[in-house]
């Protein structure tokens, strides 16, 4: 059960080579960390891992299957194996903690009360039971980014992947969240794949790769 | 759930599991309550937008409805069949049967007559089957039909009352009917008019088409009346001449007929900038699974309410402040049709409005759109 890149290139328009012939894998319930410098081409690696974009050449593959073409069998895909913690806290103002960890789960076809009991579980194993029913503007960054890690798992995806998840925390926000990742990770056997240039977060994942010059390498 | 954990979902024909219809328009209504600024703002444009329209109709309508209005009392939709050698009265009555056809009476020029109540003076007498002061807009019926019907000009002039008795033509008296025909049948107002039963030729066969009719009831009467031979006459009563209003026309021409594109067009400007405002959250919906055309309808269902129920305010500020200034209340036509141009209006902003919601998530693009938030 992995979740692999086979010889993946990639570039925009007439631009360098972001990727060049990158060769990656992740196993269920492993942890990886890819790091790398800004403007390396971490995020596009991630978008290309999530299907959320198609690379120049190269395949992606799901238990060994390469990953379909077409944008709706892309999309069923997307929605059930992956969940996204974004560096940039991505939330729905004005609404709950609730109404924004039910989301993934009414997309997939849940009912509101279903949906609603599993977003209320999910966000209290990050710790947020007694804020569940508060507007996230009223929630601090940490509380924020660990609402978006609930919702990343809340449906329960093959592959957790985060984009410099604390990358807008301070410190002891940084390790609660990480914490909170760590935990969720090991009790769900998702895998998972965290785009970072902070080692602290690297230090929580089995194992860390570079990015570096559009080639993955050993950290 | 599923026994694993794993949520049930619904598939799509597609395959795609997606949402259910009833949480995805209870979602829009969750986020138009959340969202309400965004909401105010739309809600305030489109009722402005929609009042705007709707007042602007009811203004136009009003004078071109009050000329058609005018131009059908005075007898825009009447035609009057002649000939010199009659026209038959029985054919004339029954044109009141056919469709389109209002009302229709045959008429007979009459002799002059000294009435026994003002010995001395002299009236023209004409008869009259009943439809023609249907025709002239004072219908007769029961008893009056039995008696003498006397022009109101006639009446005043020698003091006769509704029930008055009266003989003319050396007949037993007779009660009389007063009538007012001074639009239609102005030349008939100082006659004594005797209702009569339609046997043989007619002088003249009056007959009042349903409005929008005219055209195709001349050329019935044309039909109807061949026996009368080539110098049958079918002609309006009141003929627009080529400098007069033409009302139809100028329905069809006023400003607004366009306007709505103009309306609409400037909504769908609006909607697609609130749409720009929101892409941030719009991709969200999508990276979390929502797929496009879920993504439409959840911006449409969330449109929808709000413009309708804002488009009703404006049109019932409309219609209220329209009121206000004319002293006058629209008539359900005049409604109807600042409701066809708002409604025209309101389709092409919630079908066009939503439409790039289609294209959020392009490929590459959703993680720089949450990114850009």
């Amino acid at each position: 059960m992995s979740l692999s890149l086979r010889d993946v290139s990639m570039r925009y328009g007439s631009g360098p080579w972001v990727l060049d012939g990158v060769d990656f894998d992740v196993d269920d319930g492993e942890t990886v960390a890819v790091m790398g410098p800004s403007g390396s081409g971490k995020t596009t690696l991630i978008s290309i891992l999530g299907l959320l974009m198609a690379p120049a050449s190269g395949s992606v593959l799901i238990d060994s299957i390469e990953a379909p073409v077409s944008e709706a069998d892309r999309h069923r895909l997307r929605s059930v194996a992956f969940g996204w913690v974004f560096q940039t806290v991505n939330v729905l103002g004005r609404r709950s903690a609730i109404d924004n960890v039910a989301i993934p789960l009414l997309a997939s076809g849940s009912s509101r009360d279903s949906a609603e009991l599993a977003a209320v579980g999910a966000l209290a194993r990050v710790g947020l039971a007694d804020r569940a029913a508060d507007e996230v503007r009223d929630l601090s960054g940490g509380e924020l980014q660990r609402v978006c890690i609930a919702r990343a798992l809340a449906h329960r995806p093959r592959f957790l992947l985060a984009d410099e998840p604390t990358g807008q925390l301070d410190h002891a926000t940084s390790v609660r969240v990480l914490d909170a990742l760590q935990d969720l990770v090991t009790d769900s056997g998702s895998g998972m794949v965290i785009v970072t240039h902070d080692p602290q977060v690297a230090e929580i994942c089995d194992r860390t790769v570079a990015l570096v010059d559009g080639r993955l390498e050993p950290a | 759930m599923r026994p694993d954990g794993r949520p049930c979902g619904r598939k799509t024909r597609a395959g795609v599991k997606n949402w259910r219809v009833g949480e995805l328009l209870s979602e829009a209504l969750r986020d138009l309550t959340a969202s309400w600024p965004r909401t105010l703002v739309l809600c305030v444009a489109t009722a402005a937008m929609a009042g705007a329209l709707a007042w602007s109709e009811l203004a136009t309508t009003d004078g071109i409805l009050s000329f058609q209005r005018d131009f059908e009392d005075a007898g825009g939709n009447v035609l009057v069949a002649s000939s010199p050698v009659g026209v038959s009265a029985s054919a004339c009555v029954a044109l009141a049967e056919r469709a389109e056809v209002a009302a229709a009476g045959a008429a007979w020029g009459g002799e002059v007559s000294e009435p026994n109540v003002a010995p001395g003076t002299m009236f023209q007498t004409q008869r009259l089957t009943t439809g023609t002061f249907e025709v002239w807009g004072a219908p007769i019926s029961g008893v009056a039909s039995l008696g003498i019907v006397v022009g109101s000009a006639a009446a005043s002039e020698i003091g006769l009352t509704d029930g008055a008795p009266v003989g003319i033509l050396g007949e037993t008296p007779l009660p009389v009917t007063v009538v007012d025909i001074e639009r239609r049948g102005p030349e008939s107002q100082r006659s004594f008019l005797i209702p009569s039963a339609p046997i043989g030729r007619a002088d003249v066969c009056w007959v009042e088409m349903d409005p929008g009719s005219v055209t195709g009831g001349e050329v019935l009467a044309q039909a109807v009346f061949a026996d009368a031979g080539p110098d049958l006459s079918v002609r309006p009563l009141v003929r627009l001449g080529d400098f007069a209003r033409d009302p139809l026309a100028e329905l069809r021409n006023r400003p607004q007929a366009q306007a709505w594109t103009a309306a609409g067009g400037l909504l769908v400007l609006l909607v697609w900038l609130d749409l720009w405002f929101r892409r941030g959250a719009l991709s969200l919906y999508r990276v979390l699974g929502t797929t496009r055309s879920g993504l439409l309808v959840l911006t449409q269902a969330g449109l929808g309410v709000v413009m309708l129920v804002a488009a009703t305010a404006g049109v019932l500020w409309a219609s209220a402040t329209h009121a206000a200034a004319t002293g006058l209340n629209a008539t359900a036509d005049q409604y109807l049709v600042a409701a066809r141009t708002v409604a025209s209006a309101l389709a092409l902003a919630l079908v066009a409005g939503p439409l790039p919601a289609l294209l959020t998530g392009g490929r590459g693009v959703l993680l720089s759109q949450l990114k850009d938030r």
